[in-house]
C-alpha cells in the first residue's frame, strides 16, 4: 500500500514539471564558464591574492641541500617513477600538504592513486624553497614548497597523452605535460610561471622559451623536467564591482618553444604549442571534457 | 566543446530532459529550482562528457540528487527557520494523495531524496546508498524517519503508512 501511494503521489508531483528550454546550449555555456575561472584561478591564485593572507616562508635564501638536489635512482629503462630517499619523500608529501590526491573543489582523486603512490620527480631550487614535480603512475601535482608548507592546495591532474607504453611511451624526445602559474614562496605577488614535462634519456638538456626572449634552462631528473621564469602579480585595471580596488592579476606569460638537446648539444627536438591557449596555461582535464576546442598540443 | 561532443550531449539533453525535469520537480517541489537543479548538473555532465557519456543519464541524476542535499544544507547554515507546512485540516473527505504531495515537499530534502529513489527511482538500497554516499543501514533509518516525520505531518496518513513503508 504505502509503495504505490508514494509512487502515485510522486507521479502526480512529477506532471507539474514543465519542459524547460535551451537546457543543452545553457549547460555547455556553464561548463566552459566554469572551466575557464577554474583555469585562471589555479593558474594565477588570484583570489588568494586579493583576499586571503598566504601562509609563506617569507624571504630565505635558496635552498641548496644536496639531498634534494636530484632525486636519487633514476627510474627503470626511463619508464616509470624513481624511487625517493625518505628526505624525498618527505618533500612529496609536503607538496600534497601530507594528504590524499583531492581535486580543485576538494573532491577525492583517488584515480590519481594513494599518498603512497606518489614520488617527487624533479625539483629546482627557488627563493624561500624548492619549486618541485610530485607524481604518480597517474598523475601528478606541482608545488612551490618550503618542505613544510607550499603557496597554493595541490592540484592534482591525470598525465595528459597517450597512457600505453608508460610513462615515457610517446614518440617525440620530450613532452610538455603542463604549463602554469604558481604562486612564489619569496612573496604574496611574485609567482613562478612554470612549465613541466617529460623526456626520453637522450635527451639530457632543456630550453624553455617565454615570449619577450626570457630563456630557462629545465632541471631534468629521473626523465622528468621542470623550468621556471619569474614573475609578478599586477593590478587589475579591468576589475569592476566593489572588490575590484586594489585587485590584481597575473600577466599572460606564453610559453614559446620547450628545446631538447643531447649531451653533444644537438638540438633533437623543439616542442610547440599549436593552440594559443594552451601558451599560457593548460590543465590536461582540457584534454577529456569534451568542450575545449582545438584539442591542445599537450594532448597528443 | 567539439562539435560532435556537442551535437552528443545535445542529442541526450534532448531525448532525456523530460524525464530529467520530472525528477528535478519531485527533489525541489518548485519549477524554477527544478530547472536550476538540472542545470547545474548537466553543466557538470557537459564538463565530463568524455568520460560520462557511457551513462549520462546516471551522472546526471547523481549530480541532482547530491546537489539537492549539499543545497539544503547550506541553507541550514543560513537560516534554520523552517516555514511551517501548509497541510490540509484532517477530514473524511480529504483527498489522501494531496495531502501525501504537500506532506512530502514539506520534508527536508535529504529525507524526500531518500524516497523519492526507493519510490519514484525504484532503486535498491544498496544502490542508494551508493548515490547518496552513505550506508544501507542509513538509508534505512533515514527512510524510516521520512516515513515517520511523514506520520507527524499529517496524522491522518498514519495509518495507510507502514513503519518502513513496506
Amino acid at each position: 500500500m504505502t509503495d504505490q501511494m508514494f509512487k502515485d503521489a510522486f507521479t502526480a508531483l512529477a506532471e507539474r514539471a514543465e519542459p524547460a528550454d535551451g537546457l543543452a546550449a545553457r549547460a555547455i555555456r556553464t561548463a566552459t564558464r566554469r572551466r575557464r575561472a577554474a583555469a585562471a584561478a589555479g593558474a594565477a591564485g588570484l583570489a588568494l591574492a586579493v583576499a586571503v593572507p598566504l601562509t609563506i616562508t617569507a624571504g630565505g635564501g635558496r635552498a641548496e641541500d644536496g639531498a634534494l638536489s636530484k632525486p636519487s635512482a633514476p627510474p627503470q629503462d626511463g619508464r616509470g617513477l624513481p624511487d625517493n630517499s625518505r628526505q624525498e619523500l618527505a618533500l612529496a608529501r609536503a607538496c600534497m600538504r601530507n594528504g590524499p590526491p583531492v581535486g580543485t573543489m576538494g573532491e577525492s582523486r583517488s584515480d590519481m592513486g594513494g599518498a603512497a603512490d606518489f614520488r617527487l620527480l624533479t625539483t629546482m631550487p627557488v627563493e624561500g624553497g624548492r619549486l618541485a614535480e610530485v607524481g604518480s603512475a597517474r598523475g601528478y601535482v606541482l608545488c612551490a614548497t618550503s618542505g613544510k608548507t607550499n603557496t597554493e592546495p595541490p592540484q592534482f591532474h591525470p598525465w595528459p597523452g597517450t597512457s600505453r607504453g608508460g610513462l615515457f611511451g610517446f614518440d617525440a624526445p620530450l613532452r610538455v605535460d603542463g604549463i602554469r602559474q604558481i604562486q612564489a614562496l619569496s612573496g604574496w605577488d611574485e609567482l613562478h610561471a612554470v612549465v613541466v614535462g617529460r623526456a626520453k634519456p637522450a635527451v639530457t638538456r632543456i630550453y624553455v622559451v617565454w615570449e619577450g626572449g626570457r630563456t630557462g634552462q629545465a632541471a631534468v631528473d629521473n626523465g622528468f623536467f621542470i623550468a621556471q621564469t619569474p614573475t609578478k602579480m599586477i593590478p587589475d585595471r579591468k576589475a569592476t564591482g566593489p572588490m575590484s580596488k586594489g585587485a590584481m592579476t597575473s600577466p599572460t606569460i606564453r610559453v614559446m618553444s620547450v628545446t631538447g638537446y643531447d649531451a653533444k648539444d644537438k638540438a633533437l627536438y623543439t616542442w610547440r604549442p599549436k593552440v594559443r591557449t594552451e601558451k599560457a596555461g593548460f590543465v590536461p582535464e582540457d584534454c577529456t571534457d569534451g568542450i575545449t576546442d582545438p584539442r591542445p598540443t599537450l594532448c597528443d | 566543446m567539439k562539435r560532435e561532443a556537442r551535437e552528443s550531449f545535445s542529442a541526450f539533453v534532448a531525448a532525456r530532459s523530460t524525464s530529467l525535469i520530472r525528477t528535478a520537480y519531485v527533489l525541489t517541489g518548485d519549477q524554477h529550482a527544478a530547472e536550476d537543479l538540472l542545470q547545474n548538473a548537466l553543466a557538470k555532465t557537459a564538463a565530463r562528457w568524455g568520460h560520462v557519456r557511457d551513462n549520462p543519464e546516471g551522472y546526471v541524476r547523481r549530480a541532482m540528487y547530491n546537489e539537492q542535499v549539499t543545497r539544503w544544507r547550506w541553507r541550514r547554515r543560513e537560516s534554520v527557520v523552517a516555514e511551517p507546512p501548509e497541510l490540509p485540516s484532517a477530514g473524511p473527505d480529504v483527498d489522501l494523495r494531496v495531502t501525501l504531495e504537500r506532506a512530502l515537499l514539506a520534508l527536508p530534502p535529504r529525507k524526500r531524496a531518500v524516497l523519492v529513489l526507493r519510490y519514484y527511482e525504484d532503486l535498491p538500497e544498496t544502490e542508494i546508498a551508493d548515490i547518496m554516499g552513505c550506508s544501507v543501514g542509513t538509508v534505512r533509518s533515514q527512510t524510516h524517519r521520512a516515513i515517520a516525520r511523514l506520520r507527524e505531518l499529517a496524522p491522518d496518513l498514519a495509518a495507510h503508512l507502514a513503519p518502513t513503508g513496506s
